[in-house]
C-alpha cells in the first residue's frame, strides 16, 4: 500500500514538474493584447507561394492583411507602457544577435517604462521567423523581430533560396545597429604586400561561409575586378571561428567577410591575418580608415558599377523589424525609441561590448530606402552575381 | 610561469561564490539531464538570460557545472529509460538498457556514473599535462583531416547494437541518407527539403532521439505489461551500485583507453561528445575479447562511451578558450557566455591568461565530482524506476517525450516528426534494426560531408595525401578488418602453440 502511494506521489509531482516546464518554456508565442484585434481573413486569397520564387524581387502572393481595427485610442506611448512587448531574434541562444536582441530588450524599460521579453525562434538560418513574422505574427506593434539584413532578409531573396515567403517591402524597419561591409584579408603566412605581387601568385583560396551571400560576392567581385590568377572560393565554413582557424592552419589564404568581424579577430591577438587588404564597398569605412576601397585600387567600368552597387545594398548588419500592418503611430513610436536607445551611453557601451568595431546606427526611415535600393537592383545585374561566384566556387 | 598560473588558479577556486555556482549549477545540470529529453541545451538556453546580469565568475562556473551535470546525469535515463538525457549519451542505451532489463539497473548505473564522473576528472589532469602541446596539435589538422576523424567514427557502424552487421549498415545508411536533408551550405542547395522550411535545417537530431529510443520502449512496455525489470531479478539496491563502481576498476585499461580517446576527439574542435562515444564503444567492443555480448548488456558497453563523453569537456573546453571553437552546441552557447563576459578566447589564454583557464578546468573537477557524488547517492532510488508498474511509467514516460519533443524549440512540427520516428522506431526494434547505428549516421553523416565538401574545395581531390589523413586512413583500416587481422594472427599463434603441443 505504502509503495502504491508513493508511486502515486512521485507521479504527481512528475506531472507538476512537467507542468511548470511547459508553463515556463512554451508559454503562447504572441504576447496578449488589450483588445484581440481578429484578424481578418485574406478576401481573396491567392494560393501562398511555396515553389522557389526568381530571383526578382517579386512580392509573395499572400500580402499581409491590412491594419487591424486600432483599439482604444490612446496614445503610443501609453499603450507600449502599459502592454508587454516581445523581440524574436532569428538565431539561436547565446550568439551575438541573441546577446544585442537581449540587450535591446533589457533597455526597453528605461527608455518606455513598459516591458519587453526576448525570444529566439531559430530556422533555416533566419528566414523561419521572417516568414513567421510576416505570415502569422500580430501587426498590433507588440511583436517586432531582429535578423541579420544580408542573411536572413534582402541575402535570401535577392539570391533566389527557396522558402522565402516574405515580402520586404512591406516589413516595417525599426532601425539597423550598425552598418558595415566586406572586407579581404589576406593571411600573415603568405609575404604579399602589394596588389601587383598578388596578381601574380597562382591559386589563391578565398574562404566564405555562405555561398549566396554578400560575402561571397565579394569574393567572386574582387577576383574578377582585381585579375587574381586561378584564385577560387571556398565556401562552407560552419562559422567565423572554423574559417578563421583554417587560415590560421593553411589552409585557405585569404577571408571575404564582415571587416569589423576580421578587425575583432585581429583585435583577439591571433595573427591570421594582414590588415585589412581592401574594403568591397564604394566608399571607405569610418571605422578603417586606412583600408582601400576596390574602386581606388582598379578602374571600375560604368558597366561594372551595378555589381558593387548591388554589395553595398546587400550589406548586413541586425536590422529591428515589425510585421506589415502595425499603426503608424507605433511605428513612429518604436522608431523613436530606437533612436533615444542609441542616445542611451550605457546602451551604446553594452553594444561595443559585442560589437566592438562599431560604426552607428542606422534610423528605420533610413534603414527602409536601403532596402528600396536593394529591390531595385536589376535582375541582370544578379544573375551575373550569381554567375561570377558559381565561375570562382567551382 | 605555469606553477604561479595553478597557484593563482587555486586561489580563485577557493572563492565562496565561485563554489556556490559551482554546485547550483551542478544540480540544475543533474535535474535537466534526469528528465529524459529536456538535456543541457534546453537548460542553457534557459539558464543563459540570468547569467547575462551576473559577474562573470559567478556565471561562468554555473554555466559549466551545468553542462558537466547534464552529462553525468544524462546516462540515467539512457539505462533506466531507454532515452537518452543528453544526445552524448545515445552509446550507453545499447548496452545500458538490456542491463536493466536484465534487472542490473543498479550496477550500470554505478558503473556509468564512477566511470563519467573519473573520466570528466581524469581529462582535466590530462588537459593540465598537454597545454603547451594544445594548440600545435589543433593547428596542424586541415578539414582533409578531420573527414577521417569522423570516418573513424562511421567504420563502428556496423557494430552498434545486437543485430546482424548488414542490418547495422542498413540502419547507418538510412542515417546517412537522413542527414543529407536540408541546406547544404558549400552547394548553397536545399536538398529533399520540398520546399518546406522545417526541413531547410535538416531533421532536427531531438525528436528523432526521442522518438526512436523513447516511444517503442514505451510502446512495447504497454504492450506487454509490467514492469521494464524483467520478473524474478535479484536486486541488492546499494549493493548493486558498489558492484557496477567496482566493475569499472575491473575493466580499468578500457576506462583509462576511453577516457584518453574522449579527451583526444574533445581536442578536435567541433567534432566532440557526439563522436567520441561511438569511437569508445566501438573501439570497446572491437577489443573485447567477447565482442558478441555487447548489446546485450555487458557493463563494458556502458563504461566505455561514459568516460569518453565527460572526458570530451576537458579537450574540448581548452580548443574553445585557445581558438574559439566550440566543439558542441553546449560549448557554443557557453562560448557566446564568455564572450559577453569579455573572456576572449584566443592564443592568450594559454599564456598570459593561463590562471583562468586552469580555474576553468579546475570548476569542470568539482563539478565532475559533485555530479557523480549526487548522482550516486539518488542511483539506488531511481533504479527502482525499472518496477514501477507499465501502467503508470508509461503515460508519464509518453507525456514527457512530447513535452521535451516541444518545448525545445517551440515547434510543434518537432512532435510530429517524434511520431514519425516512435513508428519507424519500433519498427527497427522489431526487425531487428540497429537504432544507434541510425542515430550514428544521422549525427556523424552532416560533419563528414561538411568537412569532405571544405577539404575538396580547398585541397582538391587528392586533399587525403596528408601524412595525419593517412595515418588516420591506415587506422580505419585496421579498424574495419580488425576482426580478420586479429584473426590472422589469431592462427597463427595457434598453429605454433599446436606445433609445441605436437612436439610436447
Amino acid at each position: 500500500m505504502r509503495t502504491r502511494i508513493r508511486t502515486i506521489l512521485i507521479a504527481c509531482l512528475g506531472l507538476v514538474v512537467t507542468g511548470v516546464l511547459l508553463a515556463g518554456c512554451a508559454a503562447p508565442a504572441p504576447t496578449p493584447t488589450p483588445a484581440p484585434a481578429p484578424k481578418p481573413a485574406p478576401t481573396t486569397a491567392p494560393a501562398p507561394a511555396t515553389t522557389p520564387k526568381p530571383p526578382a524581387p517579386a512580392p509573395p502572393a499572400t500580402p499581409k492583411p491590412t491594419p487591424p481595427p486600432a483599439p482604444a485610442p490612446v496614445s503610443a506611448a501609453e499603450f507600449y507602457r502599459n502592454n508587454p512587448a516581445t523581440i524574436y531574434v532569428g538565431y539561436g541562444a547565446g550568439g551575438g544577435a541573441d546577446y544585442a536582441t537581449r540587450t535591446f530588450a533589457s533597455f526597453w524599460k528605461e527608455v518606455t517604462g513598459g516591458t519587453m521579453v526576448a525570444k529566439n525562434m531559430e530556422g533555416a538560418s533566419g528566414m523561419a521567423l521572417a516568414n513567421w513574422m510576416y505570415k502569422t505574427a500580430k501587426p498590433d506593434g507588440l511583436t517586432i523581430g531582429l535578423l541579420y539584413s544580408g542573411a536572413s532578409l534582402t541575402g535570401p531573396v535577392l539570391f533566389a533560396k527557396s522558402g522565402v515567403e516574405f515580402d520586404l517591402q512591406k516589413f516595417i524597419y525599426i532601425g539597423s545597429f550598425y552598418q558595415d561591409m566586406p572586407g579581404l584579408a589576406i593571411s600573415t603566412k603568405l609575404p604579399y604586400t602589394s596588389l601587383d605581387e598578388l596578381r601574380k601568385v597562382k591559386g589563391l583560396k578565398i574562404g566564405t561561409v555562405a555561398l549566396r551571400d554578400i560575402n561571397a560576392l565579394a569574393a567572386a567581385l574582387a577576383i574578377e575586378f582585381l585579375g587574381l590568377q586561378d584564385a577560387r572560393i571556398v565556401a562552407g565554413y560552419s562559422g567565423t571561428p572554423e574559417m578563421f582557424l583554417a587560415v590560421g592552419r593553411g589552409e585557405i589564404d585569404a577571408v571575404s567577410y564582415t571587416a569589423a568581424t576580421i578587425l575583432r579577430e585581429r583585435g583577439a591577438g591571433t595573427g591570421y591575418f594582414k590588415p585589412i587588404w581592401v574594403v568591397m564597398a564604394e566608399q571607405r569605412s569610418p571605422a578603417f580608415p586606412d583600408a582601400p576601397t576596390l574602386g581606388e585600387l582598379v578602374k571600375i567600368s560604368p558597366s561594372d558599377a551595378p555589381l558593387l552597387e548591388l554589395l553595398s545594398a546587400m550589406a548586413s548588419y541586425p536590422v529591428i523589424f515589425a510585421p506589415p500592418g502595425v499603426p503608424q503611430d507605433r511605428v513612429e513610436f518604436l522608431r523613436a525609441t530606437f533612436d533615444k536607445m542609441f542616445s542611451n551611453e550605457t546602451f551604446v557601451q553594452q553594444m561595443k561590448k559585442n560589437f566592438p568595431v562599431w560604426t552607428k546606427p542606422v534610423s528605420g526611415v533610413n534603414e527602409t530606402k536601403n532596402i528600396e535600393r536593394v529591390l531595385k537592383v536589376s535582375k541582370v545585374d544578379i544573375d551575373r552575381g550569381n554567375a561570377l561566384i558559381d565561375k570562382y566556387s567551382r | 610561469m605555469a606553477v604561479e598560473a595553478f597557484l593563482q588558479a587555486l586561489q580563485n577556486f577557493r572563492d565562496l561564490d565561485l563554489l556556490l555556482f559551482m554546485f547550483v549549477g551542478s544540480i540544475i545540470g543533474i535535474v535537466f539531464g534526469l528528465i529524459p529529453a529536456i538535456g543541457s541545451l534546453t537548460a542553457m538556453a534557459l539558464i543563459i538570460p540570468f547569467t547575462f546580469m551576473m559577474p562573470p565568475m559567478n556565471a561562468i562556473p554555473l554555466l559549466l557545472a551545468l553542462t558537466s551535470g547534464a552529462i553525468t546525469a544524462g546516462s540515467i535515463t539512457s539505462i533506466l529509460l531507454n532515452i537518452p538525457g543528453t544526445g552524448v549519451n545515445v552509446a550507453t542505451l545499447i548496452d545500458g538498457f538490456p542491463m536493466n532489463q536484465k534487472g542490473q539497473a543498479g550496477r550500470a548505473l554505478g558503473a556509468a556514473l564512477v566511470s563519467s564522473g573519473m573520466g570528466g576528472v581524469f581529462s582535466v589532469f590530462l588537459a593540465f599535462a598537454i597545454i603547451p602541446l594544445v594548440l600545435p596539435m589543433v593547428m596542424a589538422l586541415r578539414s582533409a583531416d578531420m573527414v577521417f576523424v569522423i570516418l573513424l567514427g562511421i567504420t563502428f557502424i556496423g557494430v552498434l547494437g545486437t543485430g546482424s552487421t548488414l542490418k547495422g549498415l542498413i540502419s547507418g545508411g538510412i542515417g546517412l541518407l537522413i542527414s543529407f536533408i536540408g541546406y547544404q551550405a558549400s552547394t548553397g542547395a536545399s536538398r529533399f527539403t520540398f520546399g518546406a522550411n522545417y526541413l531547410y535545417d535538416g531533421i532536427p537530431l531531438l525528436p528523432v532521439i526521442l522518438g526512436i529510443f523513447g516511444l517503442p520502449e514505451m510502446i512495447t512496455l504497454a504492450a506487454k505489461g509490467g514492469a521494464i525489470a524483467k520478473a524474478g531479478a535479484n536486486v541488492k539496491g546499494v549493493r548493486d551500485i558498489f558492484e557496477g563502481g567496482k566493475d569499472v576498476f575491473r575493466h580499468f585499461f578500457l576506462w583509462m583507453r576511453s577516457t584518453i580517446l574522449g579527451y583526444i576527439i574533445g581536442i578536435v574542435p567541433g567534432v566532440g561528445a557526439s563522436v567520441a562515444q561511438f569511437v569508445a564503444y566501438g573501439q570497446a567492443r572491437q577489443t573485447s575479447r567477447h565482442p558478441q555480448k555487447f548489446g546485450t548488456g555487458t557493463v563494458e558497453g556502458v563504461i566505455a562511451p561514459e568516460s569518453a563523453n565527460n572526458a570530451v569537456q576537458g579537450g574540448a573546453l581548452l580548443t574553445m578558450l585557445a581558438l574559439g571553437i566550440p566543439g558542441s552546441p553546449d560549448t557554443a552557447i557557453l562560448l557566446g557566455a564568455l564572450l559577453l563576459m569579455n573572456v576572449i578566447p584566443g592564443p592568450q589564454m594559454m599564456t598570459a591568461q593561463l590562471d583562468l583557464s586552469l580555474t576553468l578546468l579546475l570548476i569542470v573537477i568539482g563539478a565532475n565530482i559533485i555530479a557523480a557524488s549526487v548522482c550516486l547517492i539518488l542511483a539506488p532510488n531511481l533504479a527502482k524506476v525499472a518496477y514501477i508498474p507499465g501502467r503508470i511509467l508509461v503515460p508519464l514516460v509518453i507525456a514527457i517525450i512530447f513535452i521535451g519533443a516541444y518545448v525545445h524549440r517551440e515547434s510543434l512540427n518537432d512532435v510530429v516528426v517524434t511520431i514519425a520516428f516512435g513508428i519507424v522506431g519500433l519498427a527497427m526494434r522489431n526487425f531487428g534494426f540497429s537504432r544507434p547505428s541510425l542515430l550514428l549516421g544521422l549525427i556523424l553523416g552532416t560533419l563528414f560531408e561538411h568537412y569532405l565538401f571544405l577539404a575538396l574545395a580547398a585541397s582538391g581531390p587528392l586533399f587525403f595525401v596528408r601524412p595525419i589523413s593517412l595515418v588516420l586512413i591506415v587506422i580505419s583500416i585496421a579498424a574495419i578488418f580488425q576482426g580478420q587481422i586479429r584473426g590472422l594472427f589469431g592462427n597463427r599463434f595457434r598453429r605454433q602453440a599446436k606445433t609445441y603441443e605436437t612436439k610436447g
